[in-house]
């Protein structure tokens, strides 16, 4: 069976639109007369807008039947949020269509995808919206991907999610949730959050485009992260991440090899999100929500304690042993609950067709 | 570090860190509000 269907490439395609379009709105900022006050707020302002009220949204949509249908008003917003030029307007329409795409569009994948290629692929273009449009400023490259986010949208309503022969449901016994491995779960996305800012990456001082080199290992990353995970299985997809980004955390000054760190982060994320899938799996949506809530606090813990207080260059490895432990804790509170194996087996998902 | 050499942007971000901890965890709440209701509901 193909692993990666229409289905799942146009949804993230569409991630890749969403976060560029809001991103790029957001820096355009600079160019108005506002404060530094005012900017920093407006870009936490659309930050926490995107990201907290997630588990909101996922608890009321998740068993929703139109979710291609929200994912695409979410798109709608995010196109007026692009296209409006008050400031606070498009804040709010970027913010709450971001999200609202994101947990509709996120929970769909979730409940229609065999494998964990699909999730990691899906989140990963994020990534990469997020480092162009950081990098790159013009208005041609704007109105020509405005167009094609436009028309994505459009066919993303003519999908047709019920062709697919999955849907992930609990087996019998296996319908609870675990709130153990989950408030396990949820503190490795907060540490992942964390070591994105609370870095002390020399090397981004001399490069060109940094920003675009990090998402592109950030998405290289989160791509491969849920292939990996189907090859090799959660166990080892563990040990070889907590392996590379602890050695690499500390060559801080080496683009590469500080580069293959973030990779090594990120290869996580499918995971995650497989976790989080087996651990909560009545209730998807909630789920996802959680992961996106507590990136930003994570992200936000991180970003303080860089501007705030001299750099501790012992803590980023600590955490990430940490983060290993958390990982490796919850791979094992599954297979207990006969969840999730530590290696592939040929068919281990909790499928019913 | 002296405090009036740090912009006051930055002097914020601890309030904007337990603002986000507030909000996540009230979407949190929340969310398992909605989903206990719903189940009673049916």
């Amino acid at each position: 069976m193909k692993v990666m269907k229409k289905e799942f490439w146009i949804p993230s395609l569409l991630h890749f639109f969403v976060d560029f379009f809001s991103v790029y709105v957001v820096v355009s900022f600079k160019s108005l007369t506002i404060s530094p006050e005012g900017l920093a707020l407006l870009t936490i302002g659309y930050d926490a807008l995107a990201f907290l009220p997630q588990p909101v949204l996922g608890a009321i949509f998740e068993k929703n039947k139109n979710l291609k249908y929200l994912g695409a008003i979410g798109c709608l917003f995010v196109m007026l949020g692009a296209l409006i030029p008050e400031a606070i307007t498009a804040i709010i329409l970027l913010g709450l269509g971001n999200a609202l795409f994101h947990v509709c569009d996120g929970t769909v994948i979730l409940e229609k995808s065999k494998k964990a290629a699909p999730l990691g692929v899906f989140i990963s273009f994020g990534s990469l919206g997020l480092g162009l449009a950081l990098s790159f400023a013009n208005s041609y490259m704007f109105f020509i991907l405005l167009g094609l986010f436009v028309l994505l949208t459009v066919f993303s309503c003519f999908l047709r999610y019920e062709k697919i022969d999955f849907l992930f449901v609990p087996e019998k016994g296996k319908e609870k949730s675990l709130l153990i491995p989950l408030i396990f779960i949820v503190l490795g996305v907060f540490l992942r959050g964390f070591f994105g800012p609370y870095n002390n990456n020399t090397w981004t001082s001399s490069a060109t485009y940094p920003a675009l080199l990090t998402a592109i290992a950030v998405f290289i990353g989160k791509f491969s992260g849920g292939f990996v995970l189907d090859f090799i299985g959660g166990l080892p997809l563990i040990l070889v991440s907590g392996v590379l980004s602890f050695v690499c955390v500390f060559f801080p000054s080496l683009a590469f090899v500080s580069l293959l760190g973030v990779v090594g982060v990120n290869l996580l994320m499918a995971l995650t999100m497989e976790f989080v899938r087996r651990a909560m799996p009545r209730h998807l949506g909630f789920g996802f929500g959680l992961l996106a809530a507590f990136l930003f606090v994570g992200y936000i813990f991180g970003f303080s304690l860089k501007s705030l207080l001299p750099f501790q260059s012992y803590l980023a490895p600590i955490l990430i042993v940490v983060n290993t432990a958390t990982l490796l804790y919850c791979s094992w509170a599954l297979k207990k609950e006969a969840r999730m194996d530590f290696f592939p087996r040929k068919e281990q998902t909790n499928e019913h067709s | 570090m002296n405090t009036l050499d740090v912009a006051p942007t930055v002097m914020l971000l601890p309030y904007v860190f337990i603002g986000a901890i507030v909000l996540a965890v009230v979407g949190v709440v929340a969310g398992i509000v909605i989903i206990i209701k719903k189940r009673k509901n049916k």
